[in-house]
């Protein structure tokens, strides 16, 4: 004899079927992430002195190149336990300032809780009213990679931007930027 | 012999449809056969009609939009010069779903399609468009109007963000 399912059985595999897929999608900030935003990523702000990141991040900073070659640096940093690349911009050591930071940490979310993990298209339709690039990255100059993409996100062109680096179309790492030029 | 007669019954619909409304190319240099930097006389005798400008040659505004019937659908197609005689085709837009991409983008087309088809392209996305960008040529684009996430229109233009990049 063919057994039936209680019908509140249904409604309820329903209704947590869908609670699932709402956590999924909304994904909001909880209390231990850290916000991305234009302007930095939490209290590491664009625009801040070396002074101003050796108080924040407690340690000595060193910029070899921008010392030896007057050019940009990058340096890895630990922030809050969070591994950071922070990109730099100056001609003189003491004159440094932050242009960039990226992460790969999934603890790093934007207020719409887009961060490592959310799919291409989220990014695209969270920030719809936004100015947004979406090109491929290079696999190695001049080869434009098919699996590895970027979409960026600004007000407008000379701006401070939200970069998401996406490989099959997942975000890998969330960059801010002062400004985004394609390349 | 009535595999052979099925066969013609399936495909006649579609030949017919196609034979009535033909598809026309969009790319990076215009549509169709309006293309890029095309002088207005050329213009005019594809067209079959004068084209007379209400702004270039008479103000000091050199570009005008002026609206044109090709191939049984309306254009806007944006001219370009300091006056009637040297000004040439800049842009040409369209919102017939007879014009469409090579790879079958059109007036209809969503938001995700474009996307997903051109992963290897630069897109740049507003709130009312999406641009194809010619990776190879930043200068010349593919530029669809959007409106709920849909194609509304179709067009070729420069690229307005690398007008002034070499």
């Amino acid at each position: 004899m063919k057994k039936k399912t209680p019908l509140f059985l249904v409604v309820l595999a329903v209704i947590a079927l869908s609670c699932g897929n709402k956590k999924e999608k909304d994904n909001p900030p909880q209390n231990n992430d850290y916000l991305v935003s234009m302007n930095g990523i939490d209290s590491l702000n664009l625009g801040m002195t070396k002074a101003e990141l050796e108080k924040l991040l407690n340690t000595k900073l060193n910029f070899p190149h921008i010392v030896a070659d007057n050019g940009g640096d990058t340096i890895n940093v630990k922030y809050r336990n969070i591994d950071m690349t922070l990109f730099m911009d100056g001609s003189a050591d003491s004159s440094a300032t932050l242009r960039g930071i990226q992460t790969s940490d999934p603890s790093c979310k934007t207020a719409g809780g887009v961060g490592v993990g959310a799919d291409k298209m989220k990014v695209i339709d969270s920030y719809a009213d936004y100015l947004k690039y979406v090109a491929p990255e290079y696999e190695e100059y001049p080869v434009r990679s098919s699996t590895r993409s970027a979409v960026a996100v600004m007000d407008t062109l000379n701006t401070g931007a939200m970069v998401f680096h996406i490989i099959n179309k997942k975000v890998v790492s969330v960059e801010v930027q002062s400004y985004y030029e394609f390349y | 012999m009535k595999k052979t007669i099925l066969f013609i019954c399936l495909l006649s619909p579609a030949f017919f449809l196609t034979a009535q409304n033909p598809v026309h190319l969009v790319s990076f240099g215009g549509i169709d056969e309006l293309v890029s930097y095309m002088s207005k006389a050329d213009l005019e005798k594809l067209l079959h009609t004068k084209i007379v400008f209400k702004h270039i040659g008479i103000d000091v505004q050199l570009t005008e939009t002026v609206k044109a019937t090709y191939k049984g659908a309306e254009m806007e197609i944006d001219m370009a010069g300091s006056d009637s005689k040297n000004a040439s085709l800049e842009g040409v837009h369209t919102t017939s779903p007879l014009f469409k991409t090579k790879e079958g983008i059109g007036v209809g087309s969503d938001q995700q399609t474009i996307i997903d088809t051109y992963e290897k392209h630069l897109l740049i996305i507003t709130s009312g468009s999406i641009t194809l960008v010619d990776i190879d040529n930043l200068h010349s684009s593919i530029v669809f109007r959007m409106e709920n996430k849909k194609v509304v229109a179709i067009g070729s233009e420069p690229t307005a963000a690398f007008r002034d990049r070499e």
